[in-house]
């Protein structure tokens, strides 16, 4: 069996190259669309997060509006408050929404 | 210079990855070839392997050179593309021992051939760890410290498929001259 040494010297002789085809030009070109499929999902994320956003600020609002004038009709029939059991509903909503954000994040940043 | 090209991409250059490319993409062939042994399948490796480095550029710490950290790349996915696809090229030189009286007709053809030639049709006939380390070991010249950190093969097993490797192609080797 050949030695060590010997080996090397086969291997340093010998020109061990392959077709490499066009590879550069296909990473470019793949990178170029990736780049571009990643701004398309940036775009796509803000516009989700501003959706969220205003629908979260809507139903506050709603909600607000809303008990504002439940309150108002309710203390004026019998004195009592029904504010704190819409705010608390409103909350939930609000903690189920930044659940689903941080669902899609982890997922995001997993693949 | 590596790092100044990496910055380069790093700051949004697209065009200064195509330096790297240039740079690696033989050495990567080269690696992905010792696994896959295919060179259609090796081009779709080491194309996936430089999408995954530039995507994961951020990460590259600088710790090791950019080579070597690419390489680390293209033997993952290579190892993973043969997994998936063609399992028995990992499988030990039993194999291929029994199977060199049936490439004796494939060696008559080399007869006339150089050594770089022989060389590569004896690393594509012997199994893709044998053929990794010794590529590695002898083309690279990486050190068995390296190796390990590069394939995830523990230090006594580089040896033994280097050990392995040369017995196997220094047989074929053999055949090939006395043909």
């Amino acid at each position: 069996m050949k030695d060590s040494d010997e080996f090397k010297t086969i291997f340093q002789n010998a020109d061990i190259n392959y077709e490499t085809g066009d590879i550069e030009q296909i990473v470019l070109n793949r990178i170029a669309a990736h780049r571009k499929q990643t701004k398309r999902l940036q775009f796509y994320r803000l516009i989700g997060k501003i959706g969220i956003g205003v629908t979260v600020f809507l139903f506050i609002a709603y909600t607000i509006v809303v008990a504002n004038l439940q309150s108002n009709t309710a203390s004026i029939k019998s004195g009592s408050n029904n504010i704190y059991p819409l705010i608390a509903s409103a909350m939930v909503l609000i903690t189920m929404a930044v659940q689903l954000e941080l669902m899609s994040i982890s997922k995001n940043t997993k693949s | 210079m590596d790092d100044l090209y990496i910055k380069k991409v790093l700051n949004g250059d697209v065009e200064a990855y195509s330096y790297l490319v240039k740079q690696y993409q033989s050495l990567a062939i080269r690696t992905a070839m010792a696994i896959v042994k295919n060179e259609k399948d090796a081009q779709d490796v080491v194309q996936n392997s430089f999408i995954q480095a530039y995507t994961s550029l951020s990460k590259y710490r600088h710790e090791a050179k950019f080579s070597t950290w690419l390489c680390k790349i293209v033997i993952n996915k290579s190892l993973t593309f043969i997994k998936r696809k063609r399992p028995q090229i990992l499988e030990p030189l039993g194999i291929i021992e029994n199977s060199l009286v049936t490439e004796n007709e494939a060696i008559v053809k080399l007869d006339n051939e150089d050594l770089s030639k022989n060389l590569k049709k004896a690393l594509l006939m012997i199994p893709a760890k044998e053929a990794l380390s010794l590529q590695l070991y002898y083309l690279e010249e990486y050190s068995i410290d390296e190796i390990e950190l590069l394939t995830g093969f523990t230090r006594s097993n580089i040896k033994v498929l280097l050990h392995r490797g040369r017995k196997n192609l220094n047989h074929i080797l053999k055949n090939t001259n006395r043909i």
